[in-house]
């Protein structure tokens, strides 16, 4: 009897063990994910406040009165769907041409045998070191020569070079876990090189495709200062151009702008979660039990 | 047709010779030299040796996956050795399968067919279909790699180099990620299915018991050298030298130190009388040798034996069937392989002898055999052989 007592307490206590584990883990990861998702709440609670409300002292956490006014004003106010879709093409555009290239040179670099890889690998690193700002002039000025100003084009060529070092990286590094056998099968099925590449490599490293696009769409989504400079005209504005300009000389609509950043972020955490899908998938799973 | 000559076929890995894949790792480390073998059609030829040996890289460069250095490849009298993968009409099975794993097994098995022939999809599906009849996985064409099991994989990895009736399989050590039940089932398997298709094969494995069973004929490597090619009962009776002898034959074969006298062989724990006719054929052989005897050629010696060798057992292990004894002789340990039936201790000492007919020697400088089991200047009994313990 005693024995059996002593089992039902000791199972009693693992089981309040593991129960508290895992309360705690929760209440870590929420904390976690109340931290990092802080000043998208902050934005989204102050876009639903009247103006007024929005800069009173103290501060309110929950608004008194609840309006969307501030994305009729948003949408209103500016050319917002433009903005957009703006963004989206250059992002797109961005993340289509670095996905490519950066298969193309991953691939070589992983696979194929030549001469100074490492440094070559290493360089490609080195430029994507250099300081964001000294590249702007330069660029500014070649791309007025080439008619690239208000041109999708003007931010999408810079953006893909500026990320293709990570793409590149991301994917070598991918193509390198992958076993040479599966290619050297494609290789005895009678593919080329680059059909090996294309009809066999890339349908199984969605991961890292999913992942490098992910990267490099963010980057070109967020990025201000490119978009700035080369976008002048309002029809070839980007989303966060366009949320800067709400601001005037004397005013700062906080709620306006508030409402526009919300807005913004949605396309992207959509995108997010479509690709995170893909990444979880884990395509390359049954390479065979080597 | 499948005739395969390799004419002395050299690799050197990161010596300017480029290769199709991988990184360059190495100065020029000599993966295979000089090495030449010929094949007839439909043999089962296995290469075997230890890692590292260039049994891989011989196969590889065979396939076309790797440039050679120097040397010939050819096919039925044409000369491959330059030409691509897919123009060699060969098909590969690989250790790790290699299956492509977004593509189901309808997909996997038919993908070389479709690619290098001009058949309809209908016409590569009814051959797919045909093929997994014969290995036995219908069921399995419209899965995924990923939800099959190993021994499934390799089936459908056979079926893959089955549809497209090449000239030449080559299979890269293709059971060694299986379960030891399994692989004795796909190995009479395999045999079975390449007896039936009669295509020339080469078989690469570093399992001797594989070669044995399996080949044709084995070609035995060490050091990117071909040391010796052969039927598996001509390795294991006649190898060419001690690498091959301790090489081939499970458990391997004890080799023990001796000095040749003209009349005896003299170690330190024994001498051994050796006969007029084994002295004959001795009569050129180098003063240094090593006796070669297989653990199941040691026998226990009756009471009053003349040929006896005394040994204390150091370890038993039961097998069943046969029992190997650790016997300690001159300070070093030997296996003997005896009928399971009979009942020793551990630590009792043991009257063992080696039958003259059965015994190898080999020159101790370089290993090259002078004596063989089934050399005919060696007698057929062991009668006139004497062994007398120190």
């Amino acid at each position: 009897m005693s024995t059996e007592r002593r089992t039902h307490y000791g199972l009693g206590d693992i089981e309040i063990g593991e129960t508290g584990k895992k309360i705690g883990f929760y209440i870590a990861i929420s904390l976690l994910v109340l931290i990092s998702f802080f000043p998208i709440i902050w934005m989204f609670i102050t876009s639903l406040k009247p103006p007024t409300e929005a800069v009173r002292f103290p501060v309110t956490y929950i608004p008194e009165t609840i309006t969307l006014q501030n994305y009729r004003t948003a949408l209103e106010q500016r050319p917002f769907g433009r903005y957009l879709f703006n963004s989206f093409v250059v992002a797109s555009g961005t993340a289509i041409i670095d996905v490519f290239l950066g298969a193309l040179a991953g691939y070589a670099l992983s696979r194929l045998r030549f001469r100074f890889k490492l440094p070559v690998l290493l360089i490609i690193l080195f430029s994507a070191m250099l300081p964001f700002i000294s590249r702007l002039i330069p660029l500014f000025r070649l791309a007025r020569e080439l008619m690239l100003l208000n041109d999708y084009l003007g931010l999408i060529l810079p953006y893909a070079a500026f990320q293709l070092p990570f793409a590149v990286w991301i994917m070598q590094a991918y193509f390198k876990e992958l076993p040479d056998s599966i290619e050297e099968a494609g290789l005895m099925d009678g593919l080329t090189r680059l059909g090996v590449l294309f009809r066999i490599i890339l349908p199984i490293s969605a991961p890292a495709m999913a992942t490098a696009a992910i990267i490099v769409f963010i980057y070109a989504w967020n990025e201000f200062l490119f978009a700035l400079t080369f976008m002048t005209e309002e029809q070839m504005k980007t989303i966060t151009v366009g949320i800067a300009l709400y601001g005037g000389q004397y005013s700062f609509p906080w709620g306006t702008i508030s409402a526009a950043v919300v807005m913004s972020v949605i396309p992207l955490l959509l995108f997010m979660l479509i690709f995170q899908r893909k990444v979880v998938e884990g395509l390359t799973a049954g390479f065979g039990k080597a | 047709m499948g005739e395969l000559e390799l004419r002395n076929l050299t690799k050197v890995f990161g010596g300017g010779g480029g290769d199709e894949s991988g990184d360059d790792d190495g100065d020029g480390i000599v993966a295979v030299s000089d090495l030449s073998i010929e094949m007839a059609d439909g043999e089962f030829l296995v290469l075997v040796g230890p890692s590292g040996c260039g049994k891989s890289t011989t196969l590889r460069c065979i396939a076309g996956l790797e440039h050679t250095t120097d040397g010939r490849i050819s096919l039925d009298g044409r000369d491959i050795t330059d030409l691509k993968p897919k123009e060699r009409d060969m098909a590969m099975v690989f250790q790790n399968y290699a299956l492509y794993p977004h593509m189901t097994v309808r997909k996997n098995i038919g993908y070389g067919l479709s690619i290098t022939t001009d058949l309809s999809s209908s016409e590569v599906d009814d051959r797919v279909e045909e093929i997994a009849e014969l290995l036995e996985i219908p069921e399995l064409l419209d899965k995924k790699p990923k939800e099959l099991s190993g021994g499934q994989q390799q089936r459908v990895a056979l079926g893959r180099a089955i549809v497209r009736e090449p000239e030449v399989f080559l299979m890269d050590e293709p059971l060694s990620n299986l379960d030891a039940k399994l692989r004795t089932q796909m190995r009479t398997e395999i045999q079975q299915l390449q007896a039936d298709l009669g295509t020339s094969t080469v078989y690469v494995t570093h399992d001797q018991t594989e070669a044995m069973t399996m080949g044709d004929r084995i070609a035995i490597l060490d050091g990117g050298e071909l040391q010796q090619v052969g039927t598996p009962l001509e390795c294991y009776h006649e190898p060419a030298n001690a690498f091959v002898a301790g090489f081939i034959g499970s458990p391997s074969m004890n080799f023990l130190p001796v000095e040749f006298t003209g009349d005896e062989l003299r170690h330190k724990a024994f001498s051994y009388d050796l006969s007029a006719d084994l002295q004959e054929h001795l009569r050129n052989a180098p003063r240094e040798l090593t006796l070669g005897i297989r653990p199941e050629h040691i026998e226990i010696a009756e009471d009053g034996a003349r040929n006896v060798v005394h040994a204390p057992i150091e370890v038993i292990e039961p097998m069943g069937e046969l029992s190997y004894l650790h016997l300690t002789i001159g300070g070093t340990t030997y296996t003997a392989s005896i009928d399971g039936d009979r009942h020793h201790q551990v630590g009792e000492a043991v009257d063992v002898l080696f039958p003259e007919a059965k015994i190898h020697l080999f020159a101790r400088d370089g290993g090259e055999a002078v004596k063989n089991s089934r050399d005919a200047a060696a007698p057929a009994t062991d009668e006139s052989a004497t062994v007398a313990t120190d």
